[in-house]
C-alpha cells in the first residue's frame, strides 16, 4: 500500500489510538518543521528549531551545574543529555547533526565559565551527544513509535535502551575524561554519572517528548472533571512539597526516628497520576517530584537536615529511578488497555456500521441507491469525525470523475456533480490505479501534486482521505473523506476502514450497475417485443410459455386472460383457438415437432374462433436447450383483401355476363323493335282505315303488304341473331380431366374458404384424357362446382362441403361427379334445371347449368344430376375417353 | 284535335328506317296533321331552314347527326318547333342528355295513343312556353 504520510494528528491521541504494527514516520520537532518539503520556510523551521534546542540544553546545564555535589563534576540531575536524547527522539536522524551542534554554542558557554579546559568540554560534548545518539538510534532500532510511551513494550524498550544502556555506556567515555582532565576516581565518577544520567533520562525525555508531540492536545482534550481533578491532585503534591520543604525544623518526623516518611506520600501521589492521567500525567508528575525530592535533599530540608547530601543523593537518585519504573510501566498498561479497549470499541462500532451499511445496501433496491448513499456518507463522515465525505463515480467513458454524492458538517451539496478530474489530476491517476491517496497536510503533497494542491486549498480542503471503489477488477470511483477544520493523521485503521467501507459502496454499486445493465436490457427486450405487431411467444424445451408479448394477447383474444401471468403456464391452447377443430391438433403437432427438434419450421394459416386470419410460424430456438420462438401474424387484412378481390373478379365477372346479355339484348331490342314499331303503326292505321268513313283500299293494301314485309324483316333478325350466336366453333385439344379438375378446384378454393366449404376431391389414379375444349371443359366443371359450394354455402358447418370425384365407366367413357350436401332440389326445380335463365338465386343469371349442359353436349357427353341417398345431389358429367385412352 | 285549328299544323318526322318513317307518317296523317318524312339529321336542318314546322318527331339514333344534338341545335333556332324524342333503345332513353334535355322521349313501338298525346301536349306546351 502506498501511503502518504503527513504530520501531525491535530485531534488528540483518543482518535489516533495507533495500531502496534502502525509504521510511524518520526515527527519534526517544532511548529517549525511541519513539512519536509518546502524549501526556505523550512530553513527557518529549522532554525528556530536549533534555537529552542539551544535555550532548553542552557537552561539543562545551568539547572545540571547548579545540583553538583560539592567538589564533583558530574551532577546529581543532568538535564542537557535528556534534552538532547528528548531531540533526536523527535527530529529526524538527517538533521540530527545539525540539532546537536546547536546545543554546543549552551554548552561551550556553561562549561568554559566553569574554567574547564575546552578539550575537556569538548570531550564532555561528545559524551553527552554520544548517550543522544545512543539512545535515539537504539530506540529507533528497536521501538515501532520512538516517540510514544503508551505502551508497555515502547516503555520496556525505551527504559532498556534510553535509560539504561545509554547513560551506563556513555558515561565509561565521561568517567574517562573526567578522571583524565580533573583526576577524580574513575568508578565513583561512572558510578554518579550513571545514576544522575538515569534518573534524567527517566524523568525527563518521556516528559519532554511527550509534551512537545501531543501536549497540546491532551491538556485541551482533558475534561472538566479530569482538569480539577488535575488540580487536586497537583495540590496534594503541595502539600507534601511543603511538607517536605516548609515543615518548621522543630516539627517531628510523621512517624518518629523515620525522617523519610513523607517521602512516602508521593508514592499514592505517583499511582493516582500514573493511572488516571496515563505517561503524560505520570511523567510531569515524577519530573517534579524528581526535582522537589533532589533540591530538598541537596539544600537539606526537612527530611535530610541531619544528612550529607553526598551521601543521601545516590540513594536517592536509585530510589526514585527504580520507583518510577513502575509507575511508567503503569501508566503505559492503563494507557495499552485504554487504546486497546478503545481500539476494540471503535472496530466493534465499524463492523456495526459496516455491516448495518452492507445490510442497507444489499436490501435497497437500485433505484434507491443515490438517497441511501447520502445518509451513509453522513454516518460515517460523523464516525470518522471527519468535516465531509464525499462519493465520486468515474464516468462511462472514465474521463471525469464526478462527486456523486456529497455530506459535509456545512451545505456540501455545492460539490455534487463537481469534476474533479481536470482540478486533481494526481488524486485521480492514484485512484485509477486503485492506490488510496492519503495526506494530512495538503502542504506535504509532492510536486508532482501541485495543481491538485491549488484546487484542494481551494476547497478549502486540509487533509484528505480517499480510497478506490473497485468491482470487477474495474475502478467505479472513490470515496473520501476530508478535513477542513484542522489537519489529521489518517490512521491505517481509518484507512482500512474506508477501504472496507469503499467494498461495500463498490459492491452496491456494482449490483446497481448491473440491475440497470438487467434492466436495460429487459427494458429493451420488453419494448422491442411490445413494439412488434405480431404476436411473439417463446417457449421452453419442455412446451412452457416463457413469453407472450402484448401483441400476442390481442390477437389471443379475450379467452386468454388466463394467459397474462405466462411464465410457467403449460403450452397446450395458448394458440388462439381456431374455427375449424381439426387445426388445433395439428398447430400443437408442428409445435412440439418443432420442439423436438424434428422440424427446423412449421407453418400454418388458419381462421381463428375470433373470425381472425392467423398465420402460425415456429421456429427452434437454440439459444439455452432448445425451445421455441413462435409467432402469429394477423393476416386478416390480407386475407380480406384477397377475399374481395376474389369476389370483385366474381362480381365483375357477373356484370361482365350481365352486360354482355345486356348488350345482345339491347340489339336485338333495337333490331326487331324497328320493324315492330312500323308493324304496329301500320297495324293501328290500318284499324283506322278500316273504321273509317270511307275505305281506301290501295292505302290498306299498302300498309298490310309494309306490316308482311316487317314481319319477315323481324324474322330476319332473329334469323341473324341465331347465327351469330352459333358461329364459335370448340378448338378441341387431348384434355387431362383431372388436371382440368385441379386448375378448377384451385381456382375455387378461395370462395371456398370464404363460404366456410370444404373441399375434397377423390380423382381416379389414372389420367383420363379426353378431346375437348379446355377452356369449356374448365367452364363447364367450375359451373358445376361453384353451382354445388353455392349449394352448400347456407347449409350447418358439417354439410357445407363438396367432394369432386374422377372415375372410368365401364363403358370406357369418363365420368366426373361432383356431390354436394345442400337441400337438394324440389320435383320442379330439378325439371326445370337445365333451362336457360332459370334461376332459384337472387342474383343469379340461370345460364350456368344450362351453358355447362350444352358444353357437355357438344363435347358428346351427358350430364345428369342424381338425387343422394343421404343429402344433396350429385351432378354425374360424362364425356367419351380419347382415343388414347388413359395414360398412366 | 288538329282539326279544331285554323290551318294543319306541320309535323316533321325524322328517321332513318323508312318503313317506320311511312308507318309513323301515316298516323300522324291520319290524325289530321301535315307530315314532312326526312331520313337524316342535314335534311332537317336544310327543312326547317326553308320552312318553319310546328313539331319535329326526332329519332335519336340517325346515321348523320345523333338526335339528341340536332335537338339542341332546333332550340338555337328562331322560333324553334317542339320536339319529341323517340328510340328503339331503352337505354338511350333514359341516358343522362336525353333527361337532362327535359324533352319527350317515346320508346319504340309506339302506341298511336300515346305517340298522339305526346304530339298534342309538345305543342301546347310550345304555344304556353311562346308568349
Amino acid at each position: 500500500m502506498h501511503t502518504i504520510h503527513g504530520q501531525i494528528a491535530a485531534r488528540g491521541g483518543e482518535l489516533n489510538p495507533g495500531s502496534p504494527a502502525a509504521p510511524r514516520a518520526p515527527v519534526p520537532l517544532g511548529p517549525g518543521s511541519r513539512t519536509e518539503t518546502g524549501g526556505r520556510s523550512q530553513v527557518l523551521r529549522v532554525a528556530a528549531g536549533c534555537l529552542l534546542v539551544c535555550a532548553a540544553y542552557y537552561l539543562g546545564a545551568l539547572v545540571g551545574l547548579g545540583l553538583r555535589l560539592p567538589a564533583t563534576t558530574p551532577s546529581v540531575l543532568w538535564p542537557p543529555n535528556a534534552v538532547l536524547t528528548a531531540t533526536l527522539i523527535l527530529t529526524p536522524p538527517r538533521l540530527w547533526a545539525v540539532y546537536l551542534l546547536a546545543a554546543l554554542p549552551a554548552h561551550l558557554e556553561l562549561e568554559l565559565g566553569q574554567n574547564w579546559q575546552l578539550p575537556f568540554v569538548l570531550a564532555l560534548f561528545l559524551t553527552n551527544c554520544s548517550e543522544a545518539l545512543i539512545g535515539a538510534i537504539g530506540l529507533r532500532v528497536f521501538s515501532d513509535a520512538p516517540d510514544r510511551f503508551d505502551r508497555v513494550r515502547r516503555v520496556w524498550i525505551f527504559v532498556a535502551v534510553v535509560v539504561i544502556a545509554a547513560p551506563v555506556l556513555s558515561s565509561f567515555a565521561d568517567a574517562a575524561m573526567v578522571s583524565i582532565f580533573r583526576g577524580e576516581p574513575y568508578w565513583f565518577v561512572w558510578k554518579s554519572r550513571t545514576l544522575s544520567n538515569v534518573l534524567s533520562a527517566l524523568t525527563i525525555v518521556p516528559a519532554f517528548v511527550m509534551l512537545v508531540n501531543e501536549g497540546r492536545s491532551y491538556f485541551s482534550a482533558l475534561s472538566r472533571r479530569q482538569l480539577l481533578e488535575g488540580f487536586f491532585l497537583f495540590a496534594c503534591f503541595g502539600a507534601v512539597v511543603a511538607h517536605l520543604a516548609v515543615r518548621p525544623p522543630e516539627m517531628a518526623p510523621l512517624i518518629p526516628g523515620t525522617p523519610l516518611t513523607t517521602l512516602a506520600l508521593l508514592v499514592p501521589l505517583l499511582l493516582w497520576a500514573a493511572v488516571r492521567f496515563g505517561p503524560v500525567g505520570a511523567s510531569v508528575l515524577l519530573i517534579c517530584t524528581t526535582f522537589v525530592v533532589i533540591v530538598s535533599a541537596m539544600t537539606q530540608r526537612a527530611p535530610f537536615r541531619w544528612m550529607s547530601p553526598a551521601e543521601v543523593v545516590p540513594g536517592l537518585q536509585l530510589f526514585i529511578s527504580v520507583m518510577a519504573m513502575p509507575f511508567f510501566f503503569l501508566a503505559a498498561l492503563i494507557a495499552e488497555r485504554k487504546s486497546d479497549a478503545a481500539i476494540l470499541e471503535q472496530r466493534l462500532r465499524f463492523e456495526q456500521m459496516l455491516s448495518r451499511l452492507s445490510a442497507t445496501l444489499v436490501h435497497v433496491p437500485s433505484n434507491h441507491l443515490g438517497p441511501a448513499c447520502r445518509a451513509w456518507l453522513g454516518e460515517i463522515g460523523e464516525f470518522l469525525q471527519v468535516d465531509a465525505a464525499t462519493l465520486l463515480m468515474f464516468s462511462r467513458q472514465g474521463q471525469a470523475l464526478v462527486v456523486h454524492h456529497a455530506w459535509g458538517r456545512s451545505d456540501s451539496t455545492a460539490l455534487i456533480g463537481l469534476d474533479v478530474a481536470p482540478r486533481m489530476p494526481w488524486c485521480v491517476d492514484h485512484l485509477r490505479s486503485e492506490v488510496p491517496v492519503v495526506f494530512s497536510d495538503v502542504a506535504s503533497l509532492p510536486d508532482a501534486a501541485a495543481q491538485d494542491r491549488e484546487a484542494l486549498r481551494a476547497l478549502g480542503i486540509r487533509s484528505k482521505l480517499l480510497v478506490p471503489i473497485v468491482a470487477n477488477g474495474r475502478v467505479l470511483g472513490g470515496l473520501g473523506l476530508v478535513t477542513m477544520q484542522a489537519e489529521r493523521r489518517w490512521t491505517e485503521d481509518e484507512i482500512l476502514h474506508l477501504q472496507l467501507v469503499a467494498e461495500v459502496f463498490a459492491n452496491a454499486l456494482a449490483r446497481a450497475e448491473a440491475d440497470e445493465a438487467l434492466l436495460n436490457s429487459e427494458t429493451m427486450k420488453s419494448a422491442i417485443l411490445t413494439s412488434i405487431w405480431s404476436g411473439v411467444a417463446v417457449l421452453a424445451p419442455d412446451g412452457r410459455v416463457l413469453t407472450i408479448n402484448e401483441s400476442w394477447m390481442r390477437l389471443a383474444g379475450p379467452w386468454h386472460d388466463a394467459w397474462s401471468e405466462p411464465a410457467g403456464a403449460k403450452s397446450e391452447g395458448f394458440v388462439p383457438r381456431p374455427r375449424n377443430a381439426e387445426d388445433l391438433p395439428l398447430m400443437h403437432g408442428g409445435i412440439d415437432s418443432v420442439l423436438r427438434g424434428d422440424d427446423d419450421f412449421f407453418m400454418h394459416e388458419y381462421a381463428t374462433e375470433a373470425d381472425r386470419w392467423c398465420v402460425l410460424r415456429v421456429r427452434p430456438l437454440r439459444l439455452k436447450g432448445t425451445g421455441a420462438l413462435v409467432t402469429l401474424s394477423d393476416v386478416t387484412e390480407r386475407r380480406v383483401a384477397e377475399l374481395e378481390a376474389t369476389q370483385m373478379r366474381r362480381d365483375l365477372a357477373h356484370v361482365g355476363r350481365v352486360s354482355a346479355m345486356g348488350e345482345l339484348a339491347a340489339s336485338l331490342a333495337h333490331q326487331l323493335n324497328q320493324p315492330l314499331t312500323s308493324i304496329l303503326s301500320n297495324g293501328q292505321v290500318a284499324r283506322r282505315l278500316l273504321d273509317g268513313p270511307s275505305l281506301d283500299v290501295d292505302m290498306l293494301r299498302t300498309v298490310v303488304g309494309e306490316i308482311v314485309d316487317e314481319d319477315k324483316r323481324a324474322g330476319e333478325v332473329i334469323r341473324r341473331l341465331r347465327e351469330m350466336l352459333r358461329k364459335g366453333e370448340l378448338e378441341l385439344a387431348t384434355v387431362d380431366v383431372n388436371e382440368a379438375i385441379a386448375d378448377v378446384l384451385r381456382l375455387v378454393s378461395s370462395d371456398a374458404i370464404i363460404r366456410r366449404v370444404s373441399l375434397a376431391a377423390d380423382l381416379c389414379k389414372d389420367r383420363p384424357i379426353v378431346r375437348a375444349g379446355r377452356i369449356e371443359l374448365q367452364q363447364a366443371l367450375l359451373n358445376l362446382v361453384m353451382n354445388a359450394i353455392e349449394a352448400v354455402s347456407s347449409e350447418p358447418p358439417d354439410c357445407r362441403r363438396v367432394a369432386v370425384r374422377t372415375y372410368v365407366m365401364p363403358d370406357r367413357s369418363m365420368a366426373v361427379a361432383v356431390r354436394d350436401w345442400g337441400p337438394g332440389l324440389s320435383p320442379d326445380v330439378e325439371r326445370r334445371l337445365f333451362e336457360p335463365f332459370y334461376t332459384t338465386k337472387a342474383e343469379g343469371v340461370g345460364l350456368g347449368l344450362s351453358i355447362a349442359k350444352s358444353i357437355v353436349s357438344a363435347h358428346g357427353g351427358q350430364l345428369r344430376v342424381v338425387p343422394n341417398a343421404d343429402r344433396g345431389v350429385t351432378f354425374e358429367m360424362t364425356l367419351p375417353l380419347d382415343d388414347l385412352g388413359l395414360t398412366a | 284535335m288538329a282539326d279544331d285549328t285554323a290551318r294543319r299544323q306541320r309535323i316533321v318526322v325524322v328517321d332513318d328506317d323508312a318503313p317506320v318513317r311511312r308507318a309513323l307518317g301515316r298516323v300522324l296523317d291520319l290524325a289530321g296533321y301535315d307530315v314532312c318524312p326526312l331520313a337524316s339529321g342535314g335534311e332537317l336542318l336544310i327543312e326547317l331552314g326553308r320552312n318553319r314546322a310546328d313539331c319535329v318527331l326526332l329519332d335519336i339514333h340517325l346515321p348523320d347527326i345523333a338526335g339528341i344534338d340536332l335537338q339542341g341545335r332546333i332550340r338555337g333556332l328562331p322560333d324553334p318547333p317542339s320536339v319529341v324524342l323517340i328510340t328503339a333503345d331503352s337505354d338511350a332513353a333514359r341516358s343522362r342528355p336525353v333527361v337532362m334535355a327535359g324533352v319527350r322521349c317515346l320508346l319504340k313501338p309506339l302506341d298511336e295513343s300515346v305517340l298522339l298525346d305526346a304530339i298534342a301536349s309538345s305543342l301546347r306546351d310550345d304555344r304556353i312556353a311562346r308568349p
